[in-house]
């Protein structure tokens, strides 16, 4: 029975729990975990089978199938997810004056399931619907409230503009003076001729304007975007598939954020067939960045889409 | 509201194709469309243009015909053309010497040595990891990240250098990446042999970076494994340590962290 909804048990309020290698030994047979799955890692540990985890925690499994309880099924149900894994998502965070931060959610069977492990053995979710992961996601990495068209970056522009726009401390300043301008091309040994042309690039993208007295400002929607970067802040979804056997799709998919709590913005590395269709021919980059603003709306539809979990 | 289990399929396609319907419905949808298309109206009947309904209706605009990625990793968005604009040789030249990098930390002048000192650990750090990933021919790039991860951790506690080791994380292998990678280097550690490193670099090839059973393993276990790269990291003094170990730690006790991020 599947109880995941049930008005006993929100699977929302339920703390994470940890599981020692003896447990997950005692019910990965009969979950059949593929090797995408966490299970299979630790089976690695060959621990020997000790299911006194799962009965305190009232899940029920071979060598005890009856007394398992409500919160015991939903952690069952998530155990299952783990085995037969349908999508990982990795979600990171780093800067900000805390803690870097990351989790692998796994998906499947409708369900969301954090988890980790260690050689303490496993750390599991009770499992979370879809809609209620997606609205997460969008409430934590909401992005601000003001707007800006959307811009496309080279990474060799985004590494020219924060070199010469960071102060010697590291801040980032959205205008710089002549002086401070040489001094910087000098110190990264960018002589006069090479720093001019630069500029002009710049200047011809669009990213910089020329002030009084040799001076350079970002332009207002290189600011919007790299005051963002500057706050060293950013959160990271990372996606990859699975099939029935557990191998994995070739690779992930990306998406990124920039920026404080409710300031945040979105970026996405555009790379291989997508950036050459982009740029109509081979790229000057392997990568390029493809920056814009959603409100949570917005943003909830562009990760469910991310996730493939849209709404029917 | 409903939702359509991923499933288990051989192939993305249908993913993919499910995907671009969904971008499409949103892009097509009556309401958006309409709110776009009505905030424009007004814009244009008041013949001012005014600067908010302008914005609102690039807004509006915005949640129709934006987006999105796909799950197989293709951008579907509808981007305007020229949106990456053609580039010349002089600013990728003057790309290659800025940001940070081994051969600017190591050349630096008196001044950017001072920088380099007050941004401290996180170019050192980043230093040690590259030079260890540049010495190990057989190491996948992604571990450049690892230094990356630990000089935006190490950015925690000393607040320089932000932009230019985040554009560095937001071009290159991202947060997962890096944090993966000190993971990895920990279970190498642990182990006593490379197998969990290399099986994690393989992994990370493919884009997946798998289950790594991680373990904090001590500074001499650490130092003996994975060599001078990281024996330069645990030199560099009691931040760069803590940067390493936070970065790690974290990765572990992730679950917590994550649950209560998104749930607490």
């Amino acid at each position: 029975m599947d109880i995941t909804g049930s008005r006993f048990v929100d699977p929302l309020t339920l703390n994470p729990v940890r599981l020692s290698p003896g447990a997950v030994a005692a019910i990965a047979p009969e979950l059949k975990p593929n090797k995408a799955s966490p299970l299979t890692t630790l089976a690695g540990l060959k621990a020997a089978p000790n299911a006194a985890d799962l009965d305190t925690l009232g899940i029920v499994h071979a060598g005890k199938p009856s007394g398992g309880t409500a919160k015991g099924k939903l952690y069952r149900q998530s155990l299952e997810t783990l085995a037969s894994p349908e999508a990982t998502l990795t979600m990171a965070e780093v800067g900000g004056g805390v803690p870097p931060l990351m989790v692998r959610i796994v998906l499947g069977s409708d369900r969301a399931v954090l988890a980790d492990i260690d050689t303490e053995g496993l750390s599991l979710s009770a499992p979370v619907p879809y809609p209620e992961l997606i609205k997460a996601l969008a409430r934590h990495f909401e992005n601000t409230p003001a707007f800006a068209e959307q811009r496309a970056f080279w990474p060799s522009q985004l590494k020219v503009l924060t070199a010469i726009f960071s102060t010697d401390a590291g801040a980032l300043e959205t205008e710089v003076t002549a002086d401070a301008l040489k001094g910087r091309f000098e110190k990264a040994g960018v002589e006069a001729g090479e720093a001019k042309e630069a500029l002009d690039e710049l200047q011809k993208h669009q990213l910089i304007e020329a002030k009084a007295g040799g001076a350079y400002a970002l332009t207002e929607n290189a600011a919007f975007w790299l005051t963002r970067l500057g706050t060293g802040q950013i959160g990271e979804l990372t996606y990859v598939m699975h099939d029935e056997h557990g191998n994995s799709t070739p690779s992930s998919t990306e998406l990124r954020f920039a920026g404080a709590p409710k300031d945040r913005v979105t970026m996405v590395a555009v790379r291989g067939e997508e950036l050459k269709g982009l740029v109509g021919g081979e790229p000057p980059e392997p990568v390029g960045v493809v920056c814009q603003v959603m409100d949570r709306g917005a943003l909830s539809g562009f990760i469910e889409a991310f996730l493939g979990v849209a709404q029917e | 509201m409903s939702s359509t289990p991923i499933g288990n399929r051989p192939s993305i396609l249908p993913t993919k194709q499910q995907i671009t319907n969904t971008v499409e419905h949103i892009a097509n949808h009556t309401v958006t469309q309409a709110l776009g298309d009505h905030a424009t109206t007004v814009a244009d009947l008041a013949d001012k243009f005014d600067t908010a309904a302008a914005a609102a209706a690039r807004l509006a605009r915005s949640k129709a015909a934006r987006p999105l990625v796909s799950a197989g990793g293709a951008l579907l968005e509808k981007l305007r053309p020229g949106s990456f604009e053609q580039m010349g040789n002089g600013l990728r030249n003057v790309a290659s010497k800025v940001g940070i990098n081994p051969n600017i930390i190591k050349t630096g002048g008196t001044a950017l040595e001072k920088t380099v000192k007050m941004a401290g650990v996180a170019a050192i750090g980043y230093d040690a990891i590259r030079s260890f990933t540049d010495t190990k021919a057989d190491l996948d790039s992604k571990l450049v990240q690892a230094g990356a991860a630990v000089a935006v951790g190490a950015l925690t506690f000393t607040g320089v250098g932000t932009a230019i080791v985040a554009v560095d994380v937001i071009t290159g292998g991202g947060v997962t990446g890096g944090a993966k990678g000190l993971a990895a280097l920990a279970d190498a550690a642990l182990t006593g042999d490379r197998d969990a490193l290399n099986s994690w670099v393989e992994s990370a090839k493919s884009g997946d970076q798998g289950w790594a059973l991680k373990a904090l393993a001590n500074n001499q276990t650490v130092a003996r494994v994975v060599g001078k790269g990281a024996e330069a990291v645990i030199n560099a003094g009691a931040k760069a340590r803590e940067a390493v170990g936070n970065a790690v730690s974290n990765v572990s006790s992730a679950i917590s962290g994550g649950w209560k991020a998104l749930f607490g």
